[in-house]
């Protein structure tokens, strides 16, 4: 087996070390390898070794330690930025979280009523988050050979939408036509299915649960339209917008359960261990408390 | 020139580099070399957290391109950034003015 050369091992011990310092690894070591690819071909363009040159492009890069801890500590500087980065996240939950929660309760008596108002405010802000998310996605993961792959999960997402909020009735002149049942769920399963393939394509790992997200709020906003009665946001009692909402709810735990069992849910796991190990410790230093006071237990 | 003294001003440097337009991180630092004649000679390992800083920022948004077989991160400056850097170069430019006034021209020389 060849030996890696000297670009190779220090975008190793790069990738590595930024994993651990819960850095976008991957990101930096891609501009890390086009950077020393570019200064390297620049020195051997002036007749020097290919060996020579790469190690000069390191050399005058910089050690992978610094490069590293730099990076990691403006991505943890800057509150504000770390909040705004989190608006729209936080935005998208409570709207789902209203929209949820004021569902359960919601009938035709509360049209016109502060809590239509709500449900139409969550289902814009929802909307609105949404494609903040999907625009920040874009901005800073896609390239031009994985725009395709995005597109496939678009439409897998705008299918599963659009026929979650259909219903199953289609109705052309005298012909009336109706999937309902197992079937419908069946064909709804199906294109869920659709949206994971198309997450995994695209290599993004909560790409599932948002997917299913998305496509809850597009249910939520086309709901009825196609069988004739648009009922966006889910007016009650009739259409599809229960399924909109499952969607909606799976979809964040989804999302949850990917990015937590992921790279970025590192420091999280962390710190439920370290709740776990206290929260254990505690109730040992209790237990062994409660023995200590029993009568004739010699201290 | 001493490395100490360029990172102060770096990110001053990054903005006014992308001012002519998106760049990668390696064409920054050949441009940075270009335009003070081989004077500003860092690290140039050290553009990346000052662009992760600004991009952090909102003075600076990226995005991946298809390059030679490569993926290549362009960087450019948005509309926040093209303010922030008119008013640091302001005043830097006003910095410069009062230290020179202070030190003098020629205090390089030292005293006779």
């Amino acid at each position: 087996m060849d030996r890696p050369s000297l670009t190779e091992e220090y975008l190793r011990r790069l990738t590595l070390l930024g994993r651990a310092a819960d850095i976008d690894a991957e990101r930096l070591a891609a501009e890390v390898a086009d950077h020393l690819a570019e200064a390297a071909s620049r020195y051997r363009s002036l007749g020097v070794s290919p060996e020579e040159a790469e190690r000069r492009a390191i050399e005058e890069f910089g050690e992978v330690e610094d490069l590293v801890s730099a990076v990691a500590s403006c991505r943890k500087g800057g509150a504000m930025a770390r909040i705004m980065r989190s608006v729209p996240m936080a935005v998208a939950l409570v709207a789902s979280a209203v929209l949820l929660g004021i569902h359960m309760d919601w009938d035709s008596a509360a049209a016109g009523t502060p809590v239509q108002a709500a449900v139409v405010a969550a289902g814009v802000l929802l909307g609105i988050s949404i494609l903040a998310l999907l625009a920040r996605g874009a901005r800073s993961g896609l390239d031009a050979s994985s725009a395709g792959r995005a597109v496939a999960w678009l439409a897998a997402c705008a299918a599963l939408g659009t026929f979650s909020a259909w219903g199953g009735r289609v109705t052309v002149g005298p012909v009336h036509f109706l999937l309902a049942g197992r079937p419908y769920l069946a064909a709804v399963a199906f294109l869920a299915l659709l949206v994971w393939g198309a997450a995994r394509w695209m290599r993004f790992r909560v790409g599932a649960g948002f997917g299913l997200v998305v496509a809850g709020a597009l249910s939520l906003l086309l709901n009825g339209a196609l069988s004739g009665d648009w009922r966006p946001l889910g007016s009650i009692g009739a259409g599809q917008a229960n399924l909109g909402m499952e969607l909606i709810l799976i979809g964040w735990l989804l999302a949850a359960f990917s990015w937590i069992a992921g790279a970025g849910g590192v420091p999280a796991r962390a710190r439920m261990a370290g709740w776990l190990t206290s929260l254990g410790r505690r109730l040992g230093a209790t237990a062994d408390g409660d023995r200590g006071a029993e009568p004739g237990t010699s201290l | 020139m001493r490395a100490d003294l360029i990172h102060g001003h770096l990110d001053l440097l990054v903005l006014s580099v992308l001012a002519g337009g998106a760049a990668h991180g390696y064409a920054m630092a050949e441009e940075l070399r270009r335009r003070s004649g081989g004077e500003l000679d860092l690290r140039e390992g050290t553009l990346y957290p000052a662009l992760y800083r600004l991009e952090a920022a909102g003075l600076l948004s990226s995005a991946w391109l298809q390059a030679g077989g490569r993926r290549r991160r362009m960087y450019r400056l948005t509309r926040p950034g093209r303010r922030a850097l008119e008013r640091q170069r302001n005043e830097w430019s006003a910095f410069a003015r009062t230290v020179t006034q202070v030190i003098g021209e020629k205090a390089w020389i030292g005293p006779a």
